[in-house]
Formats: C-alpha cells, structure tokens, sequence
C-alpha cells in the first residue's frame, strides 16, 4: 500500500521539506534580509511576539473577521444551496454564475472590489451620493473596514460553500424528508429538525476548511485596508509580512508564521474533536 | 423540498437578482476596462459612455499577454497532469491502508496548509536559485504540485472512503493484483470526484501570485504577475489591469463549464459523510 | 475508464514537451541578455524601452512590476548574492539601504572616466545627490519626482481664495471649500509609504525634521507632534476612507472633482489636463507648499548590482547612453529630467503648464532622511502617525512610542554607540 504513496510523498517531501524546515529554523535567529550573518537566539523571538501588544490585538482582529466571515458565507451558502436545492429549473446556470467569485484571481478579486468600496468614487459610494444618501466610510472607519473585509471575504468564497452545500443537499434521503412532511412539520421545521442535523458533519468539515483557510487571507486585506485605519483590519498575517517584508525580520516573521500554525492547528484539532464520529471520518 | 409550481417564479426571480448583485465587481470592473478613466470613475456612475476597447486591444497585443496566457496554461496544466495522478494514488492508498496513523499523517500534511506561504518565498527561492531554475517552467509546475498535494490527497481520499471496501476484494478475488483492482474498478468510479480535484488544482496554479513572481521570469511569466504589473502610478495602468483581470477568467470559465456537468457529482460523493 | 488516464499521460507527455524548448534554451548562459528588474510607471516604461535599444549587439531583458514587487525581488537577489541581476531601478531610499549591505557597485571611477563622452557634468546637482551614498555615486539619475502644491484655481476664484502661505491657511482654504459628500476640501494620500511623503513638508517647516544628526528620533518632540496635529485637523475636510488611499487613489480624487487641493507628485500632472483621465482639464494650477515648502524630493536611479557577472564597463555605458539628453527631452512629459538643458528649456516650460511650479518645487524640496534604514523606520512611524491622525492613539503618546521602537530598531542595527 505505501508504494501507493511513495510519489507522492516524494514530491513534497523533495520540494517542501527544505523551504518549510528554513522558514521553521528561521525562527529561532535573527536573520536581516540587508546582509549582516544570521544569529541564533533561541525563542527569543517567540517571547517577544507573545508578549507584543500588536500580535494580540491582530490575533483579536483576525478571529472577528473570520469568525464573522465564515459564519455569513455558511449562512448566506445555506441559504443559496437550498434554494438552488427548491427549484427546478436554471440550477446549472445560476450555480455557474454564482462560482465565478470563487474563480477570480485573488489578487483581481481584491482590486475589483476596492473599485467597488474605495471613497468617495468606488460605485457604491457614487451611487449612495447619486441618491442623496450619505455614504459610510467604508474603508475608513475601524468597524466599516472590518465590516467591509467581512463582505469581501464572503464575496469570494461564498460560492465555495454553496457548491459544497448544494451537493450535499443532493445526496439527501428524500424519505426522511417525506415522512417528517407527512407528520405535520411545515417547511421550517423540516429544515431545522431534519436537514440540518444531517448536514451538521458537512457543515463542519467546510466550516474547518474555510477557517483554515481564511486565517491566512492576505491579499483583500492588502489591497482593500492595508491593515488601517490605524491598526483595525491588521490580521495576522499581514503583521508577518510587515515584519519580514518590510521591516526585512526574517527571523521574526517566521516565528509569527509558527505561532499562526499552531494556532490554526489547535483550532482545526478542537472542530474535529467536537465532530461526531460520522464526521470525523472526512479527516 | 417545496417543489410547488408556483413557488418557482418568485424562487427564481430571487436567484436571479440574487446573483446579478453577487457579480457586480466583476460586471463594474469589466464596464471599467472598455471606458476611458475618465467615465470610469465619474461621479455619478455614467451609464452611457463610448465604449472602447482600445485597454484589451492593448493588453493582449502590445503588452504580449498572450504569452503570459500560455504560460499560464502550461504551468496549470503541468500542475493538473502530474498533481492528481500522484494525489490519487497516495490517497487510494491512505484509505485502504489499516495503519494507525494515517490520520496523522493527513493532519500533517493539512499542517503544511496551515503555515503562511509568504514565509516559504525565501526558502523557495534559495532552492530555485542554486537549482539555477528561476524562471523554468518545472520549478513552478513542482512547486505547485507540491504545495497542492495535501488538499489533493485529503479531497480525493475521502470519495475513496465512499466507495466500499467490498468492491476492491472482489476485484481482489477475482484474480487481479493491487494495481488492476485500483485502475481498472475502484477509479473509474471516482472519475467526479477526480472532475472536482483537477477543477481546484488548476484553478490554485493558475491563480497563483506570489509563487508566480519569485519563481518565474520573463519567459515564464503568469498572468496573474502580469496584471498585477500595472497597479498604480498612472491611471490607465487600472484600465488595463481591469482588461487583463477580465481577459484571465475566460479559461477557467471555459474549464468549469466543461467539468460542470461532474463537479456537482462529484462534491456528492466525495464531500458528504453521513 | 483505462482511456481516460491514457489521455491525461498524453496529455502530461505534450506538456512537458512543450516545456522542453524553454528548458533547452536556458542551457545557452553565455547569451544570457542584461537582467533589469525595475518599478513601473510610464517614464520608466519608456527608459527600460530605450535601454534595448541604447548599444547595439547588447539585449536587455526587462521586468518592470509595481514597486514593493520589485524591491522584494531585488532584495531577494541582492541578499543571495545572485549574478542573475545585472542593472537595477532605485529609489533614494532603496539605493541606501542597498550601498550600505554593499550590494551596489560604486560608480565614481565609470562616471569620471565617461564624464565627457556622456555629458555628465549637466546633471542637476540635486539628482546626484539623489543618487550617492556616503560621499560616493551609486546610481545614474532618471528623474527626480517632488510634491507640488496642487489646487483648483477656478474653486479658488470663486471663493477668492489665494494659495496658502502658511499651514493654517492651507487647512482654513480646505475647510471652507468643503461641501461633502460631493467634495472634500482637500486630498490626502496616507496609505503605507505614503505617509511620509505627504507629512515631510508639515514636519520639516513646522516639526523639526524626522532625526537629528546621530538619528535620533525627534519627529515627536513638541514642533513634530503640532505637525502631526496639523495633518489630523486637516483630516476633517479630507476625502473619507483616506487611509486607504494611495497615489492612484489621491489622482482620481483630484481629477474626477472630488477634492479641491492636494500635494500632487509632479509625475501625476500631465494626468490632470488630459482628457482622457481627467475632468478637470485646465483648472489645476501648481505652486509650492505653505512655509517654505520643504516637501519631499524623491530621485530615480539606474544602479548595477555588484554581483553582477557581466563587464560593469559595459553596463554603465548602456545606462549612460539610454540616458542621454535627446531621450530625456522625449521623456519630458513622463518625468521631470535631471539634466537642466531639458529642466530649463523654456520651450518645454512653456509647453507643460506645470514646469514652472515643478522647477520652483525642486529648489525647496528636500530629500527623505539620507538613512538606510529609512523604510523599515517609516514602516513603524508611519502606522504610529495614521493611528494619531484617526484617533485610535493620542498624538503625543503615538509619536513617543514610535521614537521608542525606532530607536530599539536602530541600536540593534548599530547604532547609537
């Protein structure tokens, strides 16, 4: 059976095992990307970004965006993957179109939609001006720029949801569903007390994915807020390319992308661990 | 579901409107690339303008991003090709396998995933660099594969997971080898979920920034380096990103059209666990 | 089905049969062509064009991409000491940074040997300063980009404003033609490095300059934090979402009659009377900044990498001869030239109706701080400044942590002995 994983592990073992074993051993010097010879300094490092004000208040920042954000693509997913689920007719067109965030190039994503939130001439802002109506600063407010990260974010991966959502639906037991429908339940309680506990390990596993996934988010961020007003919508991994790209502290970068994976693991461990047993078979 | 008749029209009037909204960004940003910055950004939005398409005439003829198109296509289709045949095996042989710490070892291939790519760019391009494979085609299409085989496998051994146990003995029993019953019964029966996988490897090494720029030159060069090329410092250089940002999506469009019809399948068997 | 992995291994196979010529090709180092990796923006689009074309029998091979771009690609070069780099854009900043790593090949000897054949005694005085670093050249002079004072003279008319002469002025005229939500009274650019450019002319005619001769820190003393002061009071009458706002941004502010003044990079003026881009054709007008102006000077180079495995000789000469006066006439739309028989033609001044304002910018301009440590430093005062202007600090407790971390990043990089 292991020659069935051999190339596959060889590629990545062959290509992966250096980068991520430098970017790990980084963190332990302080490395200058303007020349001067790395130091090795142990967790100095580490000690110092846990105890920065700045990493707490970007890991708070991150969790709310985040948090906010996967919870709207799973409601908004949910919604879209029933209805596509109810009707009958256009579904492959309209999940087609609805995708296409998904498809965009992240980096064109992200400049699409600063030309849609930028003041006071992105298009929501001119329309809402068209109409007399004061427009709210979307990119410039400390709680607007989260909120319009949070849209962003949405944005793009909604889709991913739906589909994932949408097929699940598909594989349902209509039985289970028609005999609750002979009981009496009216569509709501259909809904609440048959389909979604049957999706709840679908839910999860795209709730893990998206979460592991949005931790890391960059580019909107980059190019929507950079990180402003002030410190509002920094994240975490804007921090660590400020500090490795910018600030030019390899060193200190890498210790940052280690904390972020061991707190995306903790965090993907404990969504697993309140999995049932069903749906820990998808891990 | 409520399948009634009468429900539908209103259904799909608000599916409709639903996703004419959810495609505003790219619908503005494509009305941005056939008019002059000036009506660009006029306030208010001008719905009437002369339409010109002077910014895609010169993004795909002046600018040689018809080169970058190609690239593109090769190095996703190089990812494609080699990525889901390897991902496939590993993860045929992840879900067959009894040992006990498979899990594991897919939780640490996850934990790749989990690092910032951003951090990798150095390391990458120290090793590109000795390898003196800056700007080839391989180092970016290995590259890709590699950081790509963890959503592979993981995504391809669970619809392996679907398929019973019961199939592959009886291949077994009937006389073929390991290989034959994974090729010839166990495969063809996964062939939406390997539908879903190509979509998603292709789509992150066509859609691939950062690598794309450390790693590739000036043969080499992506679209996606290329658009982002014209950010600022004048403001035709938006016109002609929005051009280009338009331009790059035709294909993948193309290609999830093409695999539509699988992808939906797909998700059902390999996605759902219950 | 088995014909389904046939055609994928066909498929493989034609890929890397088409891969195969480009890794072929790579085997020829020898005809390797000259490797720049430069920022883009019009002016430099039309250098790196010339630069083909400057020696016959010598190919260059181009990358312009948008500037933190192609300062992390250089950097990553530069750092791993590659020879794959030949010639590099800088900027007055990066050029610092890099002479002090000693990643550029100092330039003193080339310049005296080819000062005649090139004329290189005409460069404005200024640029080369632009372009050395501790007493020695380091890089060929492109243009020199400074802010000018930019304003809407016929909303100035109308309400009979006259330009400012001082700082109070100039936020008194943006407040009183302030109307929101249509337009704001002025334009301000303070997203990432923007920062300190739009804040160098406040803190250098009211603050004390950003460091004093040893580089302490001393933009927050009692002057520097009244600048800052200014800026967040001027922030009333400014274009919403301005932290957001870079210089792509600020242009279409200005151009599309959101804003009635702003500090403009000259570089951006042409874009102001072109129909094209613009609404505003022929109601700007330019002069200098309020109290003396001091605004920020920032030089374009060409700089050769010391790694560099081709003849340094060579390189320069290709440099010199794309830089060459006839060029910097054609390029005079797209940037301010440093040689002064173009800088003073009153041909062109009479041409671009911005010339006369951008010479007399020039004259009172003054460079960014001559540190090489000057980005990763405005990294952390900049965030400190934006987080003072918007409230989410108090001024003086911003602009005090900034000098702290600035000068823990300085000692450890040996300073302050």
């Amino acid at each position: 059976m292991w020659l069935f994983m051999l190339p596959s592990l060889a590629v990545m073992t062959v290509v992966l095992v250096y980068p991520l074993a430098s970017a790990i051993y980084y963190s332990f010097l302080r490395y200058y990307l303007g020349g001067g010879t790395p130091q090795f300094i142990g967790l100095a490092n580490y000690v110092e970004l846990l105890g920065d004000e700045r990493f707490w208040g970007d890991l708070l920042n991150t969790v709310i965006i985040v948090g906010a954000s996967v919870a709207l693509q799973l409601v908004m997913g949910m919604a879209l993957a029933l209805a596509l689920y109810a009707a009958t007719r256009g579904v492959r067109l309209i999940s087609l179109l609805n995708f296409l965030p998904n498809v965009v190039t992240p980096v064109v994503g992200a400049i699409f939609l600063k030309w849609l939130f930028i003041g006071r001439f992105g298009l929501l802002d001119s329309t809402l001006i068209s109409f007399d109506i004061y427009p709210p600063n979307w990119l410039g407010d400390p709680v607007w720029a989260k909120i319009t990260l949070i849209l962003a974010d949405t944005w793009k991966f909604m889709p991913f949801l739906m589909l994932v959502l949408y097929a699940g639906l598909q594989a349902f037991d209509t039985q289970l569903l028609e005999a609750a429908q002979i009981d009496g339940a009216n569509a709501w309680q259909r809904l609440r007390y048959v389909i979604l506990p049957m999706m709840k390990p679908l839910i999860l596993f795209v709730v893990a994915i998206r979460a592991m996934d949005a931790f890391r988010f960059f580019d909107l961020v980059y190019v929507l807020t950079n990180g402003g007003p002030g410190t509002a919508t920094e994240t975490v991994t804007l921090y660590t390319y400020q500090i490795g790209f910018r600030m030019l502290e390899v060193g200190k970068a890498s210790a940052l992308g280690v904390i972020t994976l061991v707190i995306v693991a903790a965090m993907i461990a404990g969504l697993i661990f309140m999995m049932s047993r069903r749906g820990r078979e998808a891990f | 579901m409520n399948r009634r008749a009468s429900f539908q029209i209103p259904l799909l009037i608000g599916l409709g409107a639903f996703t004419l909204i959810n495609l505003i960004p790219i619908l503005w940003g494509f009305l941005i690339s056939i008019r002059q910055p000036s009506d660009a950004f006029a306030i208010p939005p001008k719905l009437i303008f002369d339409p010109t398409l002077i910014f895609h005439y010169e993004v795909w003829m002046e600018r040689g991003f018809l080169t970058f198109l190609f690239n593109s296509l090769v190095i996703a289709a190089g990812t494609v090709c080699i990525s889901v045949p390897i991902g496939t095996l590993a993860a045929y042989g992840l879900a067959r396998t009894r040992a006990r710490h498979s899990r594991s070892l897919l939780f640490g291939l996850l934990a790749v995933r989990m690092f910032p790519q951003i951090l990798l760019a150095i390391p990458f391009f120290v090793m590109a660099r000795a390898l003196n494979l800056i700007d080839s085609y391989w180092m970016m299409i290995l590259a890709m594969v590699a950081i790509n085989q963890p959503f592979t496998v993981w995504l391809m051994r669970s619809f392996f997971l679907d398929v019973p146990v019961e199939l592959d003995e009886a291949a077994l029993i009937d006389g073929c080898n390991r290989w034959q019953a994974f090729r010839l019964i166990v495969l063809p029966t996964v062939r939406p979920g390997l539908a879903v996988t190509a979509l998603f490897s292709a789509l992150l090494a066509y859609n691939e920034f950062l690598f794309a720029l450390i790693l590739t030159g000036s043969r080499t060069k992506t679209l996606p380096v290329a658009i982002a090329e014209y950010g600022g410092e004048d403001i035709s250089y938006w016109s002609l990103s929005a051009a280009g940002a338009i331009g790059i999506m035709l294909p993948v469009v193309l290609f999830t059209i093409a695999v539509q019809r699988n992808l939906i399948r797909g998700l059902t068997f390999g996605a759902v666990k219950g | 089905m088995p014909h389904a992995i046939g055609r994928r291994h066909l498929f493989a196979t034609a890929t890397m049969g088409l891969a195969a010529p480009a890794i072929l090709r790579r085997a020829n180092a020898a005809d390797v062509p000259v490797q720049l990796i430069s920022h883009r923006y019009p002016g430099l689009e039309y250098y790196a064009d010339k630069l083909k074309s400057a020696l016959p029998n010598v190919a260059v091979d181009t990358r312009l991409m948008q500037a933190p771009d192609a300062i992390q690609l250089q950097r990553l070069a530069l750092s791993s000491s590659s020879n794959q780099l030949d010639i590099l854009w800088a900027n007055s900043i990066t050029l610092a940074s890099y002479a002090k790593s000693g990643w550029l090949e100092p330039l003193d000897d080339l310049w005296a040997k080819h000062k005649d054949e090139f004329n290189l005694g005409d460069y404005n005085q200024g640029s080369v300063a632009g372009c050395s670093y501790n007493g020695h050249i380091y890089g060929m002079p492109i243009t020199t980009n400074t802010m000018l004072y930019a304003y809407r003279g016929d909303l100035y008319d109308e309400k009979g404003l006259q330009p400012a002469t001082t700082w109070d002025d100039y936020v008194a005229n943006a407040k009183t033609l302030n109307a929101p939500p249509r337009r704001y009274g002025v334009t301000l650019a303070l997203k990432s490095d923007m920062v300190n450019n739009e804040l160098q002319s406040v803190m250098n005619t009211v603050g004390d300059g950003w460091f004093d001769k040893d580089w302490r820190p001393v933009f927050n003393d009692d002057r520097g934090v009244k600048a800052v002061e200014i800026i967040k009071h001027l922030s009333q009458y400014c274009v919403p979402g301005f932290t957001a706002v870079h210089n792509d941004e600020h242009s279409v502010n200005m151009s599309q009659d959101i804003a009635a003044q702003g500090q403009q990079w000259a570089t951006r003026c042409a874009t102001m009377d072109n129909p094209d881009k613009s609404r505003v054709v022929g109601k700007i007008k330019w002069t200098v900044m309020p109290q003396g102006g001091k605004q920020v000077m920032i030089s374009d180079t060409y700089c050769i990498s010391r790694y560099t495995a081709k003849d340094k000789d060579m390189l320069f000469r290709l440099l010199a001869s794309a830089l060459r006066e006839e060029n910097q006439r054609g390029a005079a739309a797209l940037a301010t030239p440093p040689r002064n028989a173009v800088l003073n033609d009153p041909a062109l001044q009479a041409k671009y109706r911005w010339y006369p304002a951008v010479s007399q910018c020039l004259a009172v301009a003054q460079p960014l701080p001559a540190l090489p440590e000057f980005s990763e430093a405005s990294e952390i005062f900049n965030k400190r400044i934006v987080q003072a202007v918007v409230g989410q600090m108090e001024t003086k407790a911003a602009l005090d942590a900034a000098a702290t971390e600035v000068q823990a990043m300085l000692k450890e990089r040996g300073y302050y002995k």
